[in-house]
Formats: C-alpha cells, structure tokens, sequence
C-alpha cells in the first residue's frame, strides 16, 4: 500500500475539511447572535456594554498579554515535563482568562453559558490537534502502520470524537464541566505521583538496566538468538479473531486483543473532544502496553489517531454546532509557547526531572481539588475559597 | 481583543498592498491570500530556524535518547531478545513522549503568524460577503488555510534551494539524526551481521 500517495490525497482533503468549518463563522455567529439576544432578553446582557470576547457585551475583556503570560508557562511544561501542557492551556482558558467565571454567571438554560463553554474546549484543541498533523506527517515515512491496530484504534477514536460533540456541545454548563475537567486533572496528578515514587520508578530503573546490559552486549558483540529464518521477516498476522490478534514481527510474537484498542481509543478520543484536551499522551502508553509495539509504530499510529480525532471533533464541534473561535488569543498564546519552550531546555538543567514531576503534581492536584468541588459541589476545597 | 483591532488597522495598508496587484477583483484576492500565505510561511521558518538553532542542544540530547533506545530495540529484535526489546522500547517510546511534545512547542513557532493573519482578514474581508456555489456564504480562512498549507508544501520542496533556509535544513538534518534511525528492514541485516 503506497502509504506516500493516500497522504498526498488524504491531508489535502484533511485541510479542505477544516476550511468547510470556516465557512462556520457565519453560522457562528448566528448562534453566538442568538444567544446574545438570549440573554439581554433575560436581562442579563445589556447590549449598551462594551464588547468583550468573542464580541459578547459586557464579555470578559482578554488582553492579549495575559494570554502571553499564561503561554509561556504552557510553553515551559511542554519543554520540561512534556506532557500536561494541554492541561495547563485549558486551565488559562478557563480560569486565567476568567473565562470560566464568565460563563458560569449564566443561568445554565441560557445558550450563552453553553456556547463559552463549547468555544473554551474547541480553544484548547487547536493548540495540540495543529501539532500532531505535523508528527503524524513526518512520523510515517519511519515505518508503515500496524493496518489491525490502526485501523482498530482510529474506528474507536473516530467514533469517540464524532459522538461526543454531536451529545454534548450546547449541553454542557460551565460547572458540569469544570468537574469532569478536574476530575480528571486530579486523576493524573495522582498517576504522575504514582510515577514519582519507588514503585513507579522501579519498572524505569529495571527497564534502564536491561536496556544498559542489552547495549553491553551489543558492544561485545556476544549476541544470542537465530534471526537468520526468512519467514521471521516483517509483521505476520498469525492468527485473527474478534477478541485475539497474534502476529510476528521479526520472529517475536506480540497479541492483542482488538477491542481493547477500539474501547481505548474511543475513550480516549471521548475525552480529549469532550475536555477539550489532547489525549495524545494518553495513546502512546496505551499502545505501548497493549501490544509491545515499536517506537516510530506507535508514535506513528497514535499522531495519526490523534490527528483524525482532532478534526473530527473540531468540524463537529464547528459545523454541526457552530463553535466560535477567537483567533487573536489563540495566537498571542503561540507566541507564549515559543517564549516558554526557549526559557524551558535551559531551566531544565538545574531542575532535575523527578522535582519538575513533582512540582506539576503538586499543581495538578491543586487544580484537580479546585476545579473538582467547584463544579460538581459548588465550593472550593482549597484556596481561595 | 483590546489592542490587536489597532495592530490590523496598522499593518492593513502594507497588508492590502497585494490585493490590488491584479485584475479581476476575484484573481487579486486569490493572488492576495497566495502573497499572505507566503509571508506567513516565510517569517514562520525563520522563527523556527531561530528557535531552533537556541536550543539545539537540547533538540538534539533528546532526538538522540530516542534514536538510541530505539535502535537498541530494533537490534534486540533482531536477535529474539524480547525482554531486552521490550525494556528498550519503553525507553525509546518515553524518550519519544518527551520529543514530542518539545516539537509540539517549535512547531508553534513556525505557526504563530498564521492565527494573526486569520485574526487580520476577518477584521479586513469578514463583513465582505463571500458567496460559493456550493458552499455558501464563507469567511476569508475557507481560501486562505487550504492556500496555506499548499505554499508550506512548495516551501518545504524548495527549501533546500533557498539559502538561509538551505543552512537552517541542513542544520537541523544533522542534529535531528547524528546516529542512522534503523528500521524494521534492517533487522535482517543487523542478524547476519551478528
């Protein structure tokens, strides 16, 4: 299968895709118009007041260099911890922004509640979802994809994306989302921790030490084993059923069970359309431990997963629900991500890895605990109260 | 946003200077957004050359821990060492976590004008109504994000042509991959090798 040439057809037809949801802001803005008049008949709005984002009256009024400010920190994650700085993109959107205030003043029936909070979680998809087309386009010329797995994950990742946004954009209020979005906050501060401890460091350390003894023996040139059978070349599917894939790559047998890829890639791609936030992260280790995979296979096949579940809940979100999208943020954040991932390799080498693990655990429990009791109980646990 | 409807309105008169070359009005805006998208594509390089070439270091320790992890994986297949294989990926695919995200943060640095160009034809094209056959009634971004992404390919096919741009690829091709990146092909190789 001539990998190159269905990349040629498919990313333009990919970027055509996203230029249908630009026809969007017309439509947009028929929604957003709605909900203004929603409001101001409610007497809630008054249309006297100045505009604010997304040219709401008396809206929150976004300046750009906060928008700056709070970047270069998502920046400096991205650099340093790797990971999370999604996260931390949507916690500036929602709280640094006062975004999430804003919405939340309005009653929950009113339209305007929901369409903040839809515009906030399409917000937090572009900065990720524009990143993993390039991954996924560079990441396929270092080997092709695992077509089972594949096509196994990008059936539940789509399904995922597609769904959640058709259910739930225009239905979920600010707080029913601010508790989902802190719970799972809270869920991965508690998995880093779990990283940062003995336990959890024991599984890299035992890695790192077969991984050195391999590299010893590879200098001595002392290897062992027969790779020498030409039927060990490649992947071969051994055997396929409904719940049980073997195959051998080079003459090592990997399985899998391949529901298991379609329920986790829909979950993750469920969650990163309905919070907003990448689920990239979340694909690698899945897929590393559901089938042993090599690295550029699964780096490949989750940017490429990633990727079609971006566009897929993004043309949903701004096609059949017609999110608004305020451009002039989403660029003055870019540029904070550029400050924040020069300033991040430098400051990298005075913290060592484990303490900057532990200062975003610290982090996201915080925000977890935050965003967890505000939303789902209406109080805050920690300060300020 | 407070204070970029001033920046639009100054860079408007530099920016329009394009849409006028032409005629008819369509082929000017046409050729106007082709001319936008190259500016784009070209202060977006250079930023990215820029960044780069201020952290390079740190691009390539990481790119290098991957490559490393990896290629010790692949060899280990290569011989039917499965713990071994499986302890190396592990390695590479957290090395990979790592890299991927660093690049996550440099392609914003190739990207960062494009939502100001965004932001800048709304303000100037977006109360212009736009009527397509089929389509509808569209904002300036349904031309100019496909134009976009069809001048970044010619670019990048160019790139190795145009100096300045020439350096910053070269540069970048020998830090990103100072050791060869073995592929699952090569295991037949590294076998009789052995």
């Amino acid at each position: 299968m001539n990998w190159k040439r269905i990349l040629t057809v498919a990313l333009p037809v990919m970027a055509l895709t996203i230029c249908i949801c630009h026809v969007g802001p017309s439509w947009a803005e028929d929604r957003l118009a709605e909900a203004i008049g929603q409001a101001e008949d409610a007497g809630v709005l008054n249309s006297e007041a100045e505009p604010g984002y997304l040219g709401i009256p008396g809206g929150p009024q976004l300046h750009w260099w906060w928008g700056l400010l709070w970047a270069i920190w998502v920046g400096w994650i991205f650099s340093t911890v790797g990971a999370f700085g999604g996260i931390m993109a949507g916690v500036g959107h929602i709280t640094m922004y006062g975004l999430g205030d804003y919405a939340k003043s309005f009653n929950k029936k009113l339209m305007i509640n929901t369409i903040v909070t839809d515009s906030i979680r399409v917000s937090n998809q572009w900065l990720v979802g524009l990143s993993a087309a390039l991954s996924s386009f560079n990441y396929w010329r270092l080997g092709r994809l695992v077509m089972p797995l594949g096509v196994a994950l990008a059936i539940g990742s789509v399904a995922g994306s597609w769904l959640v946004p058709i259910l739930t954009a225009g239905k979920i209020s600010l707080k029913a989302y601010l508790g989902y979005f802190g719970l799972f906050v809270l869920f991965l501060g508690c998995y880093l921790f779990y990283e940062t401890t003995g336990a959890g460091q024991a599984k890299k350390k035992e890695a790192k030490e077969a991984a050195k003894r391999f590299q010893e023996s590879v200098k001595k040139k002392s290897l062992g084993g027969d790779a020498g059978s030409k039927e060990a070349s490649g992947v071969q599917v051994i055997k396929f059923t409904p719940t049980e894939c073997l195959f051998s790559f080079f003459g090592v047998e990997f399985k899998f069970n391949p529901i298991v890829p379609v329920i986790g890639g829909f979950f993750i791609a469920a969650l990163a359309s309905f919070l907003g936030v990448g689920g990239g992260f979340l694909l690698v280790p899945f897929l590393t431990s559901v089938a042993g995979l090599p690295m550029y296979l699964v780096a490949g096949t989750s940017a490429l997963a990633v990727f079609i579940g971006m566009i897929n809940s993004i043309l949903s979100y701004m096609l059949a629900k017609a999110t608004p999208v305020q451009w002039s943020l989403i660029g003055a954040e870019m540029v904070g991500i550029i400050i924040g991932s020069i300033i991040g390799p430098r400051t990298s080498k005075y913290i060592p890895d484990v303490w900057l693990k532990r200062l975003f655990v610290v982090l996201a429990l915080y925000v977890g605990l935050r965003y967890l009791s505000k939303g789902f109980f209406g109080v805050s646990w920690v300060p300020p109260y | 946003m407070a204070g970029f409807e001033q920046i639009y309105a100054w860079l408007d008169p530099v920016l329009m200077l394009g849409f006028g070359l032409i005629s008819p009005p369509w082929a000017g805006f046409l050729f106007g957004l082709f001319l936008s998208a190259l500016v784009v594509t070209l202060v977006g390089e250079l930023t990215f050359g820029a960044v780069y070439v201020f952290n390079r270091r740190h691009y390539a320790d990481i790119s290098r821990e991957m490559t490393a992890h990896h290629n010790l994986a692949v060899r280990a297949l290569a011989v039917k060492d499965k713990t071994s294989y499986v302890a190396c990926n592990r390695l590479a695919n957290e090395a990979f976590g790592k890299n991927f995200f660093s690049h996550i943060a440099l392609f914003a640095s190739s990207l960062w004008p494009v939502p100001f160009m965004l932001g800048w034809l709304d303000y100037r094209f977006g109360p212009v109504a736009l009527n397509l056959p089929v389509a509808g009634e569209v904002g300036p971004a349904f031309a100019f994000i496909p134009l976009y992404i069809c001048v970044r390919i010619g670019f990048s096919r160019v790139r190795g042509r145009v100096p300045v741009f020439r350096q910053i690829k070269e540069m970048i091709d020998e830090t990103e991959h100072p050791e060869k990146v073995l592929h699952y092909t090569d295991i037949p190789h590294l076998a009789q090798n052995r």
